[in-house]
């Protein structure tokens, strides 16, 4: 018997969205878009699988954790 | 000098005039170390994504500024005493800033951004001399540009290229008794 077929549970995106959209910014001002990457329960999104850059990445993470030192975004999200 | 912003969570429920008596305080604090304060914007209250001080929601103020390393350790020293203080989070933006070319390219692009919005509200108090104005103005400047676009949309191929031949000739003519002159 052959194996199942695998299943991909998260599509990849195969492109940097900071890289194609120069008006999408990052800033750890603006959760509204840094939200696009974290989680139901808070965490950053992988990289293989949001199809950021690396440079982008970096940048992202770091907005990212900044936003969380000021309560615009969640450490954690509690499961209920 | 180098360029600090820095996030302050206060309590949800001070009234506006403390919020202003902080500001100024620490505006005061910026101004008498040397350095420049270029914003102080007020998000108002917002809901936190997690509890401070069991606290849900907080009150917003950002700080924009130009200072020295020194400035924010007493700048934090005092934040950490304040009681209305929540949370607090300064970023460094630049490393080096040049205060007094800062402060010019300030004045220049206020003196660049007062002409702008003027025309804006002029025409509702006075709504006939200065419309007229503006809209003349924009008129000049809009029907040349939609005229160039027009015969380019229309015919692609030959007359863009006489089009684009005129204009290289015509400069030249321009440029060339201007370099006579300076000879």
């Amino acid at each position: 018997m052959s194996k199942p077929p695998r299943k991909r549970p998260f599509p990849r995106s195969k492109v940097c969205r900071f890289c194609a959209d120069s008006s999408l910014r990052m800033d750890y001002k603006e959760p509204s878009v840094l939200r696009i990457f974290i989680t139901e329960r808070g965490k950053i999104i992988p990289r293989r699988i949001s199809g950021n850059c690396a440079k982008h990445q970096r940048q992202l993470t770091s907005a990212i954790k900044r936003a969380r030192n000021i309560a615009l975004l969640p450490f954690t999200v509690p499961r209920r | 000098m180098r360029r600090y912003e820095c996030v302050v969570i206060l309590e949800n429920d001070l009234p506006d005039d403390d919020i202003r008596i902080f500001n100024d305080k620490y505006d005061q604090l910026i101004k008498s170390t040397g350095g420049e304060t270029i914003k102080i914007e007020d998000w108002g209250t917002k809901r936190l994504a997690y509890l401070v001080k069991k606290r849900d929601k907080g009150r917003y103020i950002l700080f924009d500024f130009v200072g020295t390393p020194a400035l924010i350790t007493e700048l934090e020293r005092q934040l950490k005493i304040a009681d209305e203080v929540l949370k607090f989070m300064s970023v460094k933006l630049e490393e080096s800033v040049d205060l007094e070319a800062f402060r010019e390219k300030q004045l220049a692009a206020q003196q660049a951004a007062m002409p702008a919005p003027e025309p804006e509200p002029e025409p509702e108090p006075e709504p006939e001399q200065p419309q007229s104005q503006p809209d003349t103005t924009s008129e000049e400047s809009q029907s040349p540009a939609a005229a160039e676009a027009i015969p380019e949309a229309a015919s692609e191929a030959t007359p863009v290229e006489s089009a684009g031949e005129a204009p290289v000739e015509s400069t030249d003519a321009t440029e060339e008794p201007t370099k006579g002159d300076i000879q």
